[in-house]
């Protein structure tokens, strides 16, 4: 009698697993027996939702990744400082990150490139208020400049004031590390200036405040032109999923271009798309000063110069930045977004 | 004295050291096993999986990167160190008086008590950098963390403590005129040394933490800065080296407490021995 | 006066609120010990006499009746009167010495000048050689003799012992008790004992007072009328046997006949 019972049971055991292993196969193969395979792909943001990610927004709202058979699961890491380390190990598809990361990163065998040139130019700049009468590099000598712990600043601070005739450079000034509250550490006075605050964030944020400030901007003081925010991804999906890191980044171009042309609407997708997270009265005079450093030379979004990279790479080499010898153009692809 | 009872003297005295040595080593060694057998499978498993240092270094690259750099690592772990030992001292301080305090004063009690409970749900990362603009980025900021963190287990077991005397001791005490100070110094307190004593051996470990979490916010200097900048440039042999030596730093000073708590209440040692060999009879 | 007891305790009762009955411990008891006595009370469990000694101790008042010391009506007795318990309640964090000094400390007395006093009674209180030890290291008896010799040195004019041998074996009893004569006799001190133990009763005291059960109160008295010193051969002997037949006969009439008294009532002892 038992041994039925027993054999009926494994017997439905087995039916049951069977049946379930089909489904999820099923499921796997579901959606999209279309020519291209639909993909899902992660995109680690380099900070919380802001004005800099209007193309992507917008790309997502009209459905410019859908267009390329995408599915785009993009978020903010708890820790932002992890970006090029997760698609580096491959965890995410792609992330938004900074020039100077992915050469300290590439020095330190890191896998990552740089797939577009998000931000055209420097967003960091050395901020005073208007009142401390503070508006050129050496007019910080002897004063407590803050910033947010990120050592790459103290070398561009450097550049700057040296650029501005002080020869003694970093040494002249005192460097006080405030955490990521620069606005707060420049409007209570805990510092004269700060550096490592955006002319297209921090600066409105403390003027909203009722505190005109003073900006300096780091290419006109002596430090290259460099791209602020770039999309990455690993060595392994350049070279493996080129045509996915094709289809992404065309729509995310597509989103970009529409956020250059009209600013203001692509402020309304991106209030819509984060239920109203975002303040507003930061992020849209944000997005009318971002748009011009979305634009290219060539009009042509995301667009990556082999001779401002070099230039890049050889200003953190000299100032001793890179533990490593490294190749500027082994850094970054121009393939996704050569000519159309 | 001779040269004869020199002789048997230093024997017996390293053979005495030999013994406590060896049983030191005797009560240590299967926690030592383990550990060895987690670092010699993590460097197994880096190497075998040709994991990248940047994502997770082998134990080996940490130890080397500790030796090369153990100057800079040691300037660091002594600022946070500072940070540990002042803010621990100011809760240590504080928690005491305010634990007195609330075992003396019924009306006190009621009015503080719960505050002292609410204390360690504040999430202290987020609230550190309104401390900052308050105090500035110097080491105040960072003590205080410190002292906020270290001050909740401190004042809860010494409140404990103070109120677990015997019923029956009190009245005796009172039938022999003691008045309620004398009641407070002379058996309250040494009573409660026990209690307060397990309160600082957790006090310490989170001191620690508190430091570190201090410095991540604003700071110049400390391993937690070091950790955070390490991060920042890909360094993540550093970022562990940092863990390893705060690891350290708080076992060490719960071995410490442990060390001060066994010179200064050894009854409560002796007492828990004996009854513990009895019960075996 | 002379005529008057070093302590005296007259129509004290005792009676508690609890949940909304009146419990009524003592009734209406009347003792008194004179100058140098040694009197003995024993009563069934619950009979009320720990809630008499703390009456007396000074922790409790009494509901009607009043304690007289040296004939005066003793208001703020608390502290006059030296009380040791059952447990020994020595203080785990302190040595035999500092915790015989406690009585003294309590007073003011310097340290130093209360461990010499302290000092010169070890050895008749058997425990030279153990100034320094915790009281986890010493056995039952010992702790016991540390206690009792931490309420003689706070030097109070009457002891009140509230079942302090109830802990030690018969063997250790019987030796203490001849221990404790031999100082009482040296200390000259009034002392009342409350115990179980009929044969301890009558073997250290001069008068036994019997107790009723709750309500408390005084029963019978018995002059005990034994010479001293008291010697053990005087436990087996006619008039100690007849004293003790009484005495149980008195306690057995006092139990509810039938019902265990230690069982079915709350100890408000």
């Amino acid at each position: 009698m038992r041994s039925i019972n027993n054999n009926l049971r494994q017997g439905l055991l087995l039916g049951l697993v069977l049946a379930f292993a089909l489904l999820a196969m099923a499921c796997g193969n579901g959606d999209g027996d279309s020519e291209t395979e639909h993909v899902t792909v992660k995109l680690a943001l380099d900070w919380y939702p802001n004005a800099n990610h209007l193309g992507l927004f917008i790309a997502e709202e009209k459905g410019y990744f859908e267009d390329e058979a995408l599915e785009v699961d993009f978020y903010t890491p708890v820790d932002p400082t992890t970006v090029l380390v997760t698609v580096g190990s491959g965890e995410d598809d792609f992330g938004i990150s900074y020039q100077p990361d992915v050469l300290l990163a590439r020095a330190q065998g890191v896998p990552v490139v740089s797939v577009a040139g998000m931000v055209q130019h420097p967003l960091n700049s050395v901020m005073a208020l208007k009142s401390s009468g503070i508006a050129t590099p050496s007019d910080l000598v002897g004063k407590k400049v803050g910033y947010p712990g990120i050592p790459t600043n103290e070398p561009l601070l450097d550049t700057m004031l040296k650029a501005d005739g002080v020869t003694g450079g970093l040494a002249e000034v005192t460097l006080v590390n405030v955490g990521f509250d620069l606005a707060p550490a420049l409007i209570s006075g805990m510092v004269d200036a700060v550096v490592g605050a955006y002319w297209t964030h921090e600066s409105i944020l403390v003027e909203n405040e009722g505190h005109p400030v003073n900006i300096m901007r780091m290419e006109e003081w002596g430090v290259p032109d460099y791209y602020e925010l770039v999309l990455v991804a690993s060595e392994d999906t350049v070279r493996d999923r080129a045509d996915v890191v094709e289809r992404f980044v065309r729509a995310l171009r597509r989103g970009y271009e529409d956020a250059i042309d009209d600013p203001q609407a692509g402020v309304d997708i991106l209030l819509k798309g984060t239920e109203e997270e975002v303040d507003e009265a930061i992020e849209r005079p944000g997005a009318d000063l971002l748009a011009p450093v979305w634009r290219t030379d060539k009009a042509q979004f995301g667009q990556q110069d082999s001779a401002r990279w070099e230039e890049f790479t050889r200003w953190m080499q000299e100032n001793g930045l890179l533990a490593a010898e490294v190749n500027a153009g082994d850094a970054f692809t121009d393939r996704f977004t050569g000519d159309r | 004295m001779s040269l004869d009872t020199l002789k048997s003297g230093l024997i017996h005295w390293s053979a005495a050291g030999y013994f406590r040595v060896s049983r030191a080593v005797g009560q240590w060694f299967p926690s030592l096993l383990i550990v060895m057998a987690i670092l010699g499978f993590w460097e197994g498993y880096v190497r075998a999986f040709d994991v990248q240092r940047w994502l997770l270094p082998a134990p080996s690259v940490i130890a080397t990167t500790m030796g090369d750099r153990a100057g800079m690592l040691s300037e660091h772990a002594l600022v946070t160190l500072e940070e540990v030992l002042i803010g621990f001292s100011l809760a240590l301080f504080g928690g005491v008086v305010l634990a007195s305090t609330i075992a003396l004063s019924r009306t006190f009690e009621r009015a503080i008590y719960p505050f002292v409970i609410a204390s360690p749900t504040i999430p202290w990362l987020l609230v550190a950098p309104l401390l900052l603009i308050w105090f500035g980025p110097g080491l105040a900021t960072k003590i205080i963390v410190v002292a906020l963190i270290a001050f909740f287990p401190i004042v809860v077991t010494m409140v404990d403590g103070l109120r677990s005397i015997d019923p029956d001791l009190v009245s005796l005490l009172r039938t022999m005129g003691a008045s309620r100070w004398q009641l407070f110094t002379k058996v309250q307190l040494p009573s409660s040394l026990p209690f307060l004593f397990s309160g600082i051996k957790v006090a310490v470990a989170v001191s620690v933490i508190g430091a570190v979490v201090g410095e991540w916010v604003g700071s110049s200097e400390g391993l937690g800065y070091l950790m955070v900048r390490s991060k920042a440039q890909f360094l993540t042999e550093r970022v562990f080296a940092s863990i390893v030596i705060l690891a350290a730093m708080g076992f060490g000073l719960f071995l410490l407490v442990g060390l001060i708590e066994r010179w200064s209440i050894p009854w409560w040692h002796g007492q828990r021995r004996a009854r513990s060999s009895r019960q075996e009879l | 006066m002379d005529s008057d007891p070093k302590i005296r305790i007259e129509g004290v009762t005792k009676r508690f609120l609890q949940n909304g009955r009146t419990l009524s411990v003592l009734e209406d008891v009347d003792l008194y010990a004179a100058d140098g006595e040694f009197v003995s009370i024993i009563g069934p469990s619950g009979c009320g006499k720990s809630t008499l000694f703390n009456i007396v101790a000074g922790l409790d008042e009494p509901t009607a009746g009043a304690v007289y010391l040296n004939g005066r009506l003793a208001d703020n007795r608390l502290g006059t009167i030296g009380y040791m318990q059952q447990k020994d309640l020595l203080l785990p964090w302190r040595n035999v010495i500092d915790n015989a000094i406690m009585g003294l400390e309590l007073q003011g007395v310097s340290r130093p000048e209360a461990r010499a006093r302290a000092v010169e009674l070890m050895e008749p209180f058997g425990l030279d050689g153990f100034e320094q030890e915790y009281p986890f290291t010493l056995s039952g008896g010992m702790r016991q003799r540390a206690s009792f010799l931490r309420t003689v040195l706070a030097d109070t004019e009457v002891f009140l012992l509230d079942e302090p041998f109830g802990a030690l074996d018969a063997l250790n009893r019987a030796q203490i008790h001849t221990w404790l004569l031999g100082l009482w006799e040296s200390l000259g001190k009034t002392i009342v004992l409350v115990t179980h133990d009929v044969d301890e009763a009558i073997f250290l005291a001069d008068r036994v007072y019997v107790m009723t059960e709750r309500p408390g109160r005084i029963s019978r008295i018995e002059n005990v009328g034994l010479p001293r010193p008291r010697t053990l051969e005087m436990l087996t002997q006619p008039a100690f046997v007849s004293m003790k037949a009484t005495l149980l006969q008195a306690l057995r009439e006092e139990s509810r006949p039938g019902l265990d008294p230690a069982v079915g009532r709350a100890q408000v002892d």
